[in-house]
């Protein structure tokens, strides 16, 4: 269990998403970036991802990840399929 | 993450993490949008601890922003793509609205913008309906990296150009867009069974060109599809529907530039019928005796407006066995001569045929007709010497008779289309008018000569009359005027009467000379009404002195009794 968050740092985290939100409208890779930032700071977990599910729904994809970069899990190498055991 | 099940069942990306990552704990949180899942945000810690409840809280509002943010992209995306294609069709708009006789800038635009919008590779506009045996290449555009690529493609485009695709909905994806008539979609072409077969045009798109993805969008006119937008991509990576609602309305622009440019034309046309409608009938006013500068406009028009090389005005003669060849514009001059320019009525081609029958003959290719095959020196002089392969003959038509025919004739197989033989129909009807005229004109002129004359001899008559009237008796002069015969010296019964007043020279002695002259006026006035009534021939008078011929010239069965008679009238008068 990690010690809670303290509440201003995490308002400070979700006020800095929203104005990179409105500060990016055409891109989601900054917002993706600022999110995985808190998160691993705010969660004490160095490593942070997202993966993002195809247009089929079929397939996962690793599409961004903080902190650090796991040796055998890169970004954009990752993809496995919805209906398979992995998480 | 080591002791969870799926890590002990050996799954391979578990052990991946646990064993070369080093993970120890891991938190997935879904990223939800609308109760459905789109993605998953997870967190790992190398040493085994668990996330708090506090820490899942936060996460989930990470995703929850991390849903918005994806959101908020795609809408802004959507914006943007939207006013691309906003853009795009004002631009095509645009030059719709400056070119109204020729549809290629309009496809020019239409297929460049829709190929850049929608992020295909290559893009093409063919035409062609449901019937047709074949589809035109009207505009192509791509963007190829490889100039080696570019420089086949080129090849390949020059050769559909020069041989058009057959219209097969079950080989070609654009003629089954056009014949179903539907949007049709391949997500990858490669996996199609035109593919599989080998059809040459798949084979070339997929293995020459490697393109994928396919989107053909029918091109739809009132009366069903008259051509299709083809897409292609280099990737596998299906057309969206807003992809398909854009060239859905590309393609509806294109139908609007096709139909935009044929009422051009057709209004051209028309006013270029006219303007030759009203030039014959200007040459019939001007040319009321001489039917040739008429033909020759005639022809002259019908030749450019029909697009012939040949146009020609065959006349039946009066007795309607032989047909000539009476004005012709644009036959080879080889052709001319190796001809006689005289066909018999029973003449086996199109002009001998309209002529008879009063109908439109149409030979789509004389060297299909039976005349040509069956060696008919006309036909074959026709086709091997002049080149003639499509000809049509329009009647010349009075009164329900034909009495000519206008032909015309192309070089090539093309039928004439039925406004073009409407149009040489009114020539004919023009013709007719012209040869009416000139036939009118002509009567009129040889009644003119007739009477002519008849007044010449009648005026003579006139004046030979009034001359003789001087000298003779009316009754006479009216003879001798008809009949002059009498004039030549001949014998006749003849009665002669004279008279004079008895005393007369007595009288004149005595009284003045105008008493006596109105006297001898009176006197000759009163005798020469009766002689006339008598019928008497010709006087003689000297003073009071009177000498009549009775029976000659005006013949008379009692001579001697019309002269007592007239004496006795005489007497009384006096």
């Amino acid at each position: 269990m990690t010690a809670p968050q303290p509440q201003d740092a995490t308002a400070a985290a979700l006020r800095d998403v929203l104005e990179t939100m409105t500060a990016s409208r055409a891109d989601e890779a900054p917002v993706f970036a600022v999110i995985l930032k808190y998160a691993s700071r705010l969660c004490a977990a160095p490593f942070c991802g997202l993966s993002l599910l195809n247009a089929a729904g079929t397939e996962l994809a690793y599409s961004a990840s903080h902190v650090a970069e796991l040796p055998h899990s890169k970004v954009g190498d990752m993809r496995w399929a919805v209906d398979g055991p992995s998480t | 993450m080591a002791a969870s099940d799926l890590y002990r069942a050996g799954d391979p990306m578990r052990r991946v993490h646990v064993d070369l990552d080093g993970i120890g704990s891991f938190l997935s949180v879904p990223l939800l949008k609308g109760g459905d899942c789109i993605g998953v945000l997870g967190l790992a810690r190398f040493e085994q601890q668990d996330f708090s409840p506090e820490d899942i809280a936060l996460v989930e509002a990470f995703a929850a922003q991390a849903v918005m943010a994806i959101e908020n992209v795609r809408q802004y995306r959507e914006v943007q793509e939207r006013l691309a294609h906003e853009r795009a069709m004002s631009k095509v708009l645009t030059v719709m609205s400056q070119l109204t006789d020729d549809e290629a800038p309009v496809f020019e635009a239409i297929v460049r913008n829709a190929r850049t919008l929608c992020g295909a590779e290559m893009a093409a506009l063919l035409l062609g309906r449901a019937g047709d045996t074949h589809m035109r290449l009207a505009e192509i555009n791509d963007a190829l990296p490889d100039p080696a690529m570019a420089e086949a493609h080129a090849a390949f485009i020059a050769q559909a150009q020069a041989n058009p695709m057959v219209m097969d909905p079950v080989d070609s994806v654009a003629a089954e867009a056009i014949c179903t008539p539907r949007v049709v979609q391949i997500a990858d072409l490669k996996a199609t069974d035109r593919y599989a077969r080998g059809v040459h045009a798949t084979r070339y798109i997929v293995d020459v060109m490697g393109q994928r993805s396919t989107l053909c969008v029918p091109l739809l006119g009132p009366d069903g599809a008259i051509g299709a937008i083809n897409l292609h991509r280099r990737t596998v990576s299906p057309f969206s529907e807003i992809d398909v609602a854009l060239v859905e309305n590309f393609a509806a622009q294109a139908v609007i530039a096709i139909e935009n440019v044929r009422q051009f034309r057709e209004i051209q046309e028309r006013l270029e019928r006219e303007r030759a409608t009203s030039e014959v009938l200007d040459v019939i006013s001007r040319s009321r005796s001489d039917e040739g500068p008429v033909f020759e406009a005639i022809l002259e028009n019908a030749r450019a407006l029909c697009d012939a090389p040949f146009a020609g005005l065959y006349l039946l003669d009066a007795d309607r066995s032989e047909i000539t060849l009476a004005s012709s514009l644009g036959a080879r001059s080889e052709y001319l001569r190796s001809n006689t320019r005289t066909w018999p009525l029973d003449d086996p081609a199109s002009v001998g045929i309209a002529i008879r029958e009063c109908r439109v003959a149409q030979a789509e290719d004389i060297r299909d007709s039976e005349a040509y095959r069956s060696g008919n020196t006309q036909s074959v002089e026709a086709a091997d010497v002049e080149g003639v392969r499509t000809f049509v003959a329009v009647p010349l038509l009075l009164d329900g008779r034909a009495i000519g025919a206008i032909g015309l004739y192309r070089r090539e197989v093309a039928p004439f289309r039925s406004e073009q033989i409407a149009l040489v129909q009114s020539f004919a009807a023009q013709a007719v008018i012209a040869i009416e005229n000139v036939r009118q004109f002509r009567a009129l002129e040889t009644l003119n000569t007739e009477l002519e004359g008849r007044v010449q001899t009648q005026v003579g008559e006139l004046e030979r009359m009034g001359r003789l009237k001087r000298f003779l008796p009316s009754a006479v002069a009216d003879q001798v005027v008809g009949d002059e015969a009498r004039l030549q010296s001949h014998r006749a019964l003849i009665a002669v009467l004279f008279c004079d007043i008895r005393g007369f020279t007595a009288f004149c002695e005595t009284a003045e000379p105008e008493e006596t002259i109105e006297v001898l006026q009176t006197y000759h006035a009163a005798m020469g009404a009766l002689i006339a009534e008598h019928g008497a021939g010709v006087d003689h008078r000297m003073g009071d002195g009177i000498m009549v011929l009775m029976g000659d010239p005006i013949p008379s069965d009692d001579p001697a009794g019309d002269a007592a008679r007239l004496a006795l009238s005489m007497r009384a008068r006096m």
